[in-house]
């Protein structure tokens, strides 16, 4: 069910926005709707009027067949071209402002709005413009009836992006106000500066107030330049919103900060004129509380003081033009001991509220025979108070060389500025700061002593000291000296960082052989067993060479002896000592081998007495063979 | 074979009538004499395009270049030259001369590089290597060996040891300082990109130090005092220890 009642509704919509759409037929006047669109709510206010809807027709152009253009009056005479119209929005009352706007229709850029024709009684205030899609600009002005009547604003031509322009007559009814109606307040502004007189090149603060009324309210100034007064007229780039005491009632105002210099003495009047934007509330002043941000160009009441000449009596020395109240600070010397013809420098900071920036610092005597002097140089400092915008310091550093070593300190420095409020000029010489002077190391000249051309010459070169030795060229090489392969240094040579591998490749060595030779000390067995294998392994080789000779009598002898030798580290006696009975009880887990062993045995005993028994030595060396790895392997 | 021997011929004729470096050095001395310095400044850079250098040939080629108005290679033979005897007075004069005349930047060397440049390279590096392995080995041989450490074992180590890390130092500028190459022509320009329509930021008078950043193909990215830096091309700037 929900879902049938949308799909109603944007058909709805859609039939809606297709009749909005479709063009008209024909570009003449197209009567007005019997049933206008309502008016938007308004509160119930008995003591005005409701305003008669004004008549109105709707005008097709051919070029633009979307655009409805809303004619001003149709009973009035129509000059314009078809593609501009101006109209008052509704009625207007005296004092209050009503809407005019001047619409004008084309694809061209529409930057200078139109110059309404003067029309006694109305003040016409222009308040932007507006541009809109297809062309379309809307230029808005804030019209304020000074009398009620009947006012025609007449047909004008217009010339804007290189076109001619008619924008059509207009008229406005205008009803006396109501009883108990309070009148239009537009902005209230106006130039704030101390109430005293001032004096010729003194240094203002001032400020220029756009202060609220109940039916406007600044929100930002654009641009402010000075309209009459000799002065110069400095502008602070920030503004801020302060608070400010109007006949005992707290307003809310914004304030540009401004500087204000004299030029001239006499009366003066400093005028200004500055774009501000500004919202209007409830223009209408029905209550239908909506509010308008507009670009106003307004001209500031000016401000009227009176400018005196600075006395030209009581004049200080070394006044160059402080005005305002300042305080010197300690001097600062750069060193306390300085050698006679080496600068030191001296800094003064002037501390104040007045006009710094134009006050240059005070000069030494150019003929101060113990100190030579130069241009000071000057700093500049502002802390941006907001409670004292004048506030700034000024730091002057002089630069002294002393010509004497009797100068005890550096020179007074004359120096004075006038205070306005005191109206007399306040003294602040810069007393002498003590300096001890040494003699210079240098050498310098005897100033004054020639007489002669040629000998001042002399004097200047000698106190110029001697010339520095100018370098010059050298002699050859005699000799090429050592040959090299190239210039690269070792360190990056290959075979350099080889070499660095060298020691600790003999390093190594040495170690290892001196870890071994250790071992085997502490492992006397080991030596005993190679030499043992050693015998051995030489024994079978004399068996294996009698045997192959059929020596019975030396395969026996050695087949003994590579016995013994080989059950040797399995022992600790000797070989030579071991018996059979030993060597059968090493070998009693194998029986070949014991066997083999007592064979051998026994033979070599039996030859040793003369018994030759019947010993085959080649079909004894496998066997014997044997013997010798079992007993090599217990070992 | 008969082309074997026909090369063989050729390789003993070119060995026989090779001329030594010291004849080069002999022949570019007598044309100095001779105020033909075309001809001494062509004999000793052939010696230096066979790969032979000393310090004389280098000084002397210094001053032959300066004479034929080449500042940049004058002041790049004085350095190598200064490299390989930092003490002769003669080549630091030159160099002294070169930049006042041409009114060249000082290069700043930092402490180390400074103390780098009191030996020449390979005197650091010969001290090096007996300060670190005398002193290992005199330190462990003994007990290698089986003898008894004596107290002069113990010292000797000590002083050997103590030379090798006074050397750290030196290597390490030494190591730096084969980064230090000279502009070799006037008005070197040191290029945004190191391509050849690289818009030139600046550029260097010859015989002006810096110090090689990077490199990229033909192009060296070198800094100069001041912070001047930018690409150049190799033909444009040599370094003092040419390392490749």
């Amino acid at each position: 069910m929900r879902f049938h009642a949308s799909l109603v509704s944007l058909a709805c919509m859609f039939a809606a926005v297709v009749s909005a759409q479709q063009p008209p037929a024909a570009s003449d006047p197209v009567p007005v709707p019997q049933n206008p669109p309502p008016a938007p709510p308004v509160l119930p206010q008995p003591a005005v009027p409701a305003r008669p809807a004004p008549p109105f027709t709707l005008q097709v152009d051919p070029k633009f067949p979307n655009i409805q253009i809303q004619r001003g009056d149709p009973d009035l005479p129509q000059t314009g071209n078809g593609g501009a119209s101006a109209s008052f929005d509704g009625t207007g009352r005296v004092g209050r402002p009503v809407e005019f706007r001047v619409t004008v229709m084309g694809a061209i850029r529409l930057i200078e709005p139109p110059q309404i024709p003067e029309v006694e009684g109305l003040t016409f205030q222009s308040a932007g413009r507006s541009i809109m899609g297809n062309g379309i600009t809307v230029h808005r002005f804030i019209v304020i009836p000074s009398r009620p009547g009947t006012f025609i604003v007449p047909s004008f031509e217009y010339v804007a992006g290189g076109r001619n322009i008619t924008i059509p007559q207009s008229r406005l009814e205008v009803a006396e106000a109501q009883p108990g109606e309070a009148r239009y307040q537009p902005l209230a502004s106006m130039i704030e500066m101390p109430k005293r007189d001032f004096y010729v090149g003194e240094t203002i603060a001032a400020r220029i107030l756009f202060i609220e009324t109940p039916d406007e309210s600044p929100t930002y100034i654009q641009n402010v330049s000075k309209t009459s007064g000799s002065v110069v007229f400095r502008v602070e780039n920030m503004h801020r919103s302060v608070e400010v005491d109007i006949n005992g009632t707290k307003r809310r105002a914004i304030a540009k900060p401004v500087q204000i210099t004299p030029m001239k003495d006499g009366e003066t009047e400093v005028g200004c004129q500055v774009i501000v934007h500004v919202q209007k509330r409830d223009i209408s002043g029905l209550g239908r509380g909506f509010a308008m941000q507009v670009q106003s160009t307004i001209d500031v009441p000016p401000a009227r003081f009176r400018v005196l000449a600075l006395p030209k009596d009581g004049r200080l020395p070394g006044f160059t033009g402080a005005i305002g109240e300042f305080a010197l600070s300690a001097p600062k010397l750069s060193g306390t001991e300085v050698e006679m013809g080496e600068p030191i420098t001296l800094a003064i900071s002037l501390t104040g509220e007045g006009n710094l920036t134009g006050v240059s610092a005070p000069e030494l005597p150019a003929d101060n025979p113990d100190w030579q002097t130069f241009k000071p140089t000057t700093d500049f400092a502002s802390p941006n108070d907001e409670a004292a915008p004048l506030l700034a310091t000024k730091t002057f550093t002089y630069t002294l060389i002393p010509k004497r070593v009797t100068a005890r300190g550096t020179p007074a420095i004359p120096f004075s500025y006038f205070d306005p409020v005191k109206a007399k000029f306040v003294d602040i010489t810069i007393p002498p700061q003590p300096v001890k002077v040494t003699p210079s190391t240098e050498p310098i000249a005897a100033a004054g002593t020639a007489s002669t051309p040629a000998e001042k010459a002399k004097e200047v070169e000698e106190a110029a000291g001697p010339k520095p030795i100018e370098p010059a060229l050298t002699g050859l090489a005699e000799s090429p000296g050592l040959w090299r392969p190239g210039l690269r240094p070792a360190l990056w040579s290959q075979g350099f960082l080889a070499a660095q591998i060298a020691p600790l490749l003999v390093l190594g060595g040495l170690w290892a052989w001196r870890k071994r030779r250790e071992h085997l000390a502490a492992n006397p067995q080991i030596i005993r067993r190679r030499k043992a294998r050693a015998a051995a392994r030489v024994a079978l080789g004399d068996a294996r060479s009698a045997a192959r000779r059929g020596d019975q009598d030396a395969f026996l002898a050695a087949s003994t002896l590579a016995i013994r030798e080989a059950a040797a580290p399995l022992d600790s006696t000797q070989a030579t000592s071991l018996t059979q009975e030993e060597i059968l009880r090493i070998l009693r887990d194998d029986e070949r081998a014991s066997q083999t062993a007592k064979s051998i045995f026994e033979s070599a005993e039996a030859h040793r007495y003369g018994v030759n028994g019947a010993v085959k030595p080649d079909k004894l060396m496998p066997d014997l063979e044997h013997t010798l790895a079992r007993l090599t392997a217990k070992a | 074979m008969k082309s074997f021997l026909q090369l063989l011929l050729v390789f003993i004729c070119s060995t026989a009538f090779a001329e030594t470096p010291d004849e080069r050095f002999e022949k570019a001395t007598t044309a100095m004499s001779d105020g033909d310095y075309g001809e001494a400044a062509y004999q000793l850079r052939e010696l230096v395009s066979e790969g032979k250098y000393s310090h004389g040939s280098l000084h002397n080629l210094g001053i032959a270049e300066w004479k034929v108005v080449r500042p940049g290679h004058a002041i790049l033979a004085w350095e190598r030259a200064n490299m390989l005897n930092p003490h002769n007075a003669n080549t630091a004069a030159n160099l002294a001369f070169a930049r006042k005349k041409g009114e060249l930047q000082t290069p700043v060397l930092s402490w180390y590089e400074s103390y780098s440049a009191w030996l020449a390279p390979d005197v650091w590096l010969i001290a090096a290597s007996v300060g670190l392995w005398g002193g290992v080995f005199l330190l462990t041989l003994p007990r290698l060996l089986g003898m008894r450490r004596a107290d002069w074992h113990q010292g000797a180590a000590a002083i050997l040891l103590a030379a090798f890390l006074l050397t750290i130092p030196a290597l390490f500028g030494l190591s730096r300082r084969g980064s230090l190459g000279v502009a070799l022509e006037d008005s070197t320009g040191l290029r945004l990109t190191p391509t050849r329509d690289g818009e030139e930021l600046v550029t260097l008078p010859a015989g002006e130090l810096a110090r090689v950043e990077k490199e990229r193909g033909n192009y060296l990215y070198v800094r100069a005092e001041g912070d001047r830096a930018g690409w150049v091309r190799r033909e444009e700037f040599q370094r003092i220890w040419a390392l490749k």
